[in-house]
C-alpha cells in the first residue's frame, strides 16, 4: 500500500526512535522491523532512511558504533541517547494529540453532525 | 565503446549508484563513510534476494532499486553532512591533537626527565681514572618519613703513592610521603670516623633534584688503608649508626651493618 509522503515522513523519527528505545539497530535491520512490523504497510525508498539517521545523530537523538555482529558482519549500529528519549517522549505526546484530533474530527462527520 | 561507456560497463549497479548518490555531497571526508554504509544496506537487501531465490546480478539490481532515487538521496545526506561543520569538526580535532601534545611536550615530558634522572644519571663526577677501589652496597635507614639509601663507597686518589685520598659516598634519598616538609636531610650532619676513631670532615658533595634524590658525600684526607667507616647521626633528636667494612684494593666485599638507635626508625 503506497502513503502519502508527508504521513510517513512526519513520523519517521518517532518509529525510528522508538525501536531504538527497544535495542541497538543497524539501518537494513531498522527497515526489515518497520516492514514486519507495519505488515508491509510501510514500504519507502531504504535510502531515505540514512538522511534520517544522520539528522537524528547529528541532533543528539542517537550516536552510532561500528560493531561486528555474530553472522560476522561489521555494520554501523545507532543507540538511543538520553536527549532522543526525551525527543521521543515529545513526539509521542504529540501524536496522541494529533491522532486524537484526527479521530474527533473524523468521528464527528460519521456521526452526522452536520 | 567510449570510454564513458566502458567505464559504466565495468563499474557494478551498486558502484554507480553510490558515485552518482556521493557526487551530491560536496564534503568529501565523509564519503568514505557514508559509501560503506549505503553499501552495506544493498548487499543485505542483496542477500535477502537471492534466500528468495533471486540470482546474483538480478539481485543487486533489485536491491539498489529499492535505495531509491540516487539524486534525491544524495542531496538529502548533502544537508545533513555540512562541509562547515564537518571542517569545524575536523579542526577542532587538530587543535585538540595539537593541546594534547603540547600537554605532553611542556608538562609531562619534563615531569618524567625528572622522575628518571635519577635514574640516568650518575650522581658522582668521579674521576674514572683516580678510581682505587669501589664498594657497592644496600644499607637503608628511616628518619621520620625520609628514607636514605646508601648505595656504593669509592676511593680515588691523584697520587697513587700517597697515603691518603677521597672516599666518596653516594647515597640516595626519598620522602615516602608526598607531603613536602620542608626539611631536608643531608650526609654532611653525620659524623664519620674510621676504625683508628680519627674524624673525617665533609669536604664536598653533589645531589640531584627530584623525588628520588640521588647524592655524593666526599671525605679528603682518608686513608688508603682504612678497614672500617663509621657514620653517625644524632640530630633533633634521631640518631642512626651504620659500619661499614672497607675493602683494601684486591679483596672482596664484607659485611655492611647499620641500625638506627633510638629515636629513629629502621626500615
Amino acid at each position: 500500500m503506497q502513503l502519502d509522503k508527508g504521513l510517513i515522513g512526519g513520523s519517521t523519527v518517532l518509529m525510528v526512535l522508538s525501536l531504538l528505545k527497544e535495542k541497538d539497530c543497524y539501518g537494513y535491520e531498522i527497515i526489515r522491523l518497520l516492514e514486519q512490523r507495519s505488515d508491509s504497510t510501510f514500504e519507502f525508498k531504504e535510502g531515505s532512511l540514512y538522511p534520517v539517521l544522520h539528522r537524528m545523530e547529528n541532533s543528539g537523538y542517537v550516536t552510532s558504533y561500528m560493531h561486528t555482529a555474530d553472522s560476522g558482519k561489521q555494520r554501523r549500529y545507532y543507540r538511543i541517547t538520553g536527549k532522543g528519549q526525551e525527543q521521543l517522549a515529545e513526539e509521542r505526546r504529540q501524536w496522541d494529540i494529533f491522532s486524537r484530533s484526527v479521530n474527533k474530527v473524523i468521528r464527528g462527520e460519521a456521526c452526522g453532525l452536520v | 565503446m567510449n570510454p564513458t561507456e566502458k567505464n559504466s560497463a565495468s563499474s557494478s549497479p551498486s558502484d554507480q549508484f553510490l558515485s552518482q548518490v556521493l557526487s551530491c555531497v560536496r564534503f568529501r571526508y565523509d564519503h568514505a563513510v557514508i559509501r560503506q554504509e549505503l553499501l552495506d544496506h544493498i548487499e543485505d537487501r542483496k542477500d535477502n534476494y537471492m534466500e528468495e531465490g533471486v540470482k546474483d546480478g538480478e539481485a543487486e539490481i533489485l536491491a539498489v532499486s529499492c535505495m531509491g532515487d540516487a539524486r534525491e538521496l544524495g542531496e538529502a545526506l548533502n544537508r545533513e553532512h555540512s562541509p562547515l561543520l564537518g571542517w569545524i569538526w575536523r579542526i577542532s580535532g587538530w587543535a585538540a591533537s595539537i593541546c594534547v601534545f603540547l600537554a605532553v611536550v611542556l608538562t609531562i615530558l619534563p615531569l618524567g626527565h625528572m622522575m628518571l634522572s635519577p635514574f640516568i644519571n650518575s650522581a658522582d663526577n668521579i674521576p674514572r681514572d683516580q678510581i682505587v677501589y669501589s664498594q657497592k652496597m644496600e644499607e637503608r635507614v628511616q628518619i621520620d618519613d625520609r628514607v636514605i639509601i646508601l648505595r656504593k663507597v669509592v676511593f680515588t686518589q691523584t697520587d697513587r703513592n700517597a697515603d691518603t685520598g677521597t672516599l666518596h659516598i653516594l647515597w640516595d634519598n626519598y620522602e615516602k610521603r608526598l607531603h613536602f616538609s620542608g626539611w631536608g636531610f643531608t650526609l654532611s650532619d653525620c659524623r664519620f670516623t674510621d676504625q683508628s676513631g680519627r674524624e673525617y670532615l665533609f669536604s664536598g658533595g653533589y645531589s640531584s633534584a627530584g623525588p628520588l634524590s640521588r647524592c655524593s658525600t666526599e671525605l679528603d684526607g682518608f686513608p688508603k688503608g682504612a678497614e672500617t667507616l663509621y657514620i653517625d647521626y644524632d640530630r633533633y633528636h634521631r640518631q642512626f649508626h651504620i659500619e661499614i667494612p672497607l675493602l683494601p684494593p684486591g679483596s672482596g666485599t664484607g659485611p655492611i651493618s647499620g641500625t638506627n638507635l633510638p629515636g629513629g626508625d629502621a626500615s
